[in-house]
């Protein structure tokens, strides 16, 4: 499983990787740049994306309109990771087809 | 016609990290469990035993409302935001993380668990300043009467969240009964009892079961057992 996260808060951002790579195959890989985000999400194949905090509306809206090119990619909110959420919340999306929150 | 689920304390899912003995209402870490996701906007309900001297260390959340409310012993709590309290029984602590916060939680006594319910609730609003409160209630304020502890109004009793969520704590001698008024159209209660046994609109409840009750305008409690408590969250089934 390979994940494109998007975030504006770098530390976060650290543990949100780190938690998805402790994940037997599970892979991620991370972005601040929202031009960015929309061309890997173009040019890659990912399972999921993850969103994390800071995102202004503007932006999480584009990211948004950018992701329903593929629409059966989950969106998922990660909530910073703390405590272990995180993956519970990616397997539901990816098994329901649907996002909590 | 008003709908429920019961979940019974034994089917709840359970970690032992040793230090930390956890209960899940609802899937957590590596308690999955597709059909437990969450009671509307209520997202976590951990039953937390820490061990003396041991705690959760330097953590993030971000865009979660976090509420702890210890039962017994107390918990020291550190976070990004510089604050450094101590919480212990009949308080209350809310943390709204919001555009990003990391934080600590410790029991600092060396011969004394502490046990307390951990509980997150999705926010009605996203990337919110970060903000950490805490209150002490009165205890005798929720003898065979709800106290409430939590609300979504600055002014209001309790803490307040970013949320449109009311929690009360009751402590009942045996035979009391007790209406709960929904506080808002579309919100549903999830009741998880402390302590004894209650019978929730006819359904009995014993420690550590939880009920939610949603497409109502309320319902009866009535205590089955001497010294009976109770948490009641008031919480929107819309997320």
């Amino acid at each position: 499983m390979k994940f494109l996260v998007v975030h504006k808060h770098e530390s976060i951002c650290a543990v949100v990787l780190r938690l998805i790579q402790q994940q037997p195959d599970w892979e991620a890989v991370s972005t601040h740049c929202i031009t960015e985000a929309c061309a890997w999400f173009s040019e890659q194949h990912f399972d999921g994306v993850l969103l994390g905090s800071g995102l202004s509306d503007t932006e999480e809206a584009t990211l948004r309109k950018h992701f329903q090119q593929k629409p059966s990619i989950p969106v998922i909110q990660h909530y910073g990771g703390g405590s272990g959420l995180l993956v519970g919340e990616i397997r539901y999306a990816l098994e329901k087809g649907k996002v909590l929150g | 016609m008003a709908q429920s689920i019961l979940h019974k304390a034994q089917t709840r899912g359970f970690a032992n990290h040793g230090w930390l003995k956890s209960y899940h209402t609802f899937s957590f870490a590596n308690y999955y469990n597709p059909a437990r996701m969450n009671f509307g906007v209520l997202r976590v309900l951990n039953d937390d035993h820490v061990a003396a001297g041991r705690g959760f260390g330097t953590h993030p959340h971000d865009n979660m409302e976090i509420i702890s409310i210890p039962l017994e012993g107390d918990l020291e709590h550190k976070d990004s935001m510089n604050n450094v309290a101590v919480i212990q029984h009949g308080d209350i602590q809310v943390m709204s993380a919001g555009t990003g916060v990391y934080h600590s939680e410790y029991n600092r006594n060396k011969d004394q668990d502490t046990k307390f319910l951990q509980i997150w609730m999705f926010p009605n609003k996203k990337n919110v300043t970060p903000r950490y409160d805490q209150m002490a209630m009165n205890l005798e304020d929720r003898h065979n009467k709800l106290q409430q502890i939590l609300s979504p109004d600055p002014s209001d009793a309790g803490v307040w969240v970013h949320q449109d969520a009311w929690f009360h704590i009751g402590t009942f001698d045996e035979g009391v009964n007790t209406h709960y008024q929904i506080k808002k159209e579309g919100n549903g209660v999830y009741a998880f009892v402390l302590k004894g046994s209650f019978s929730l609109d006819g359904q009995p409840l014993e420690t550590r079961d939880g009920y939610g009750i949603w497409n109502t305008e309320g319902f009866e409690l009535k205590a089955l057992s001497p010294d009976a408590e109770i948490l009641l969250m008031d919480v929107p089934m819309e997320i």
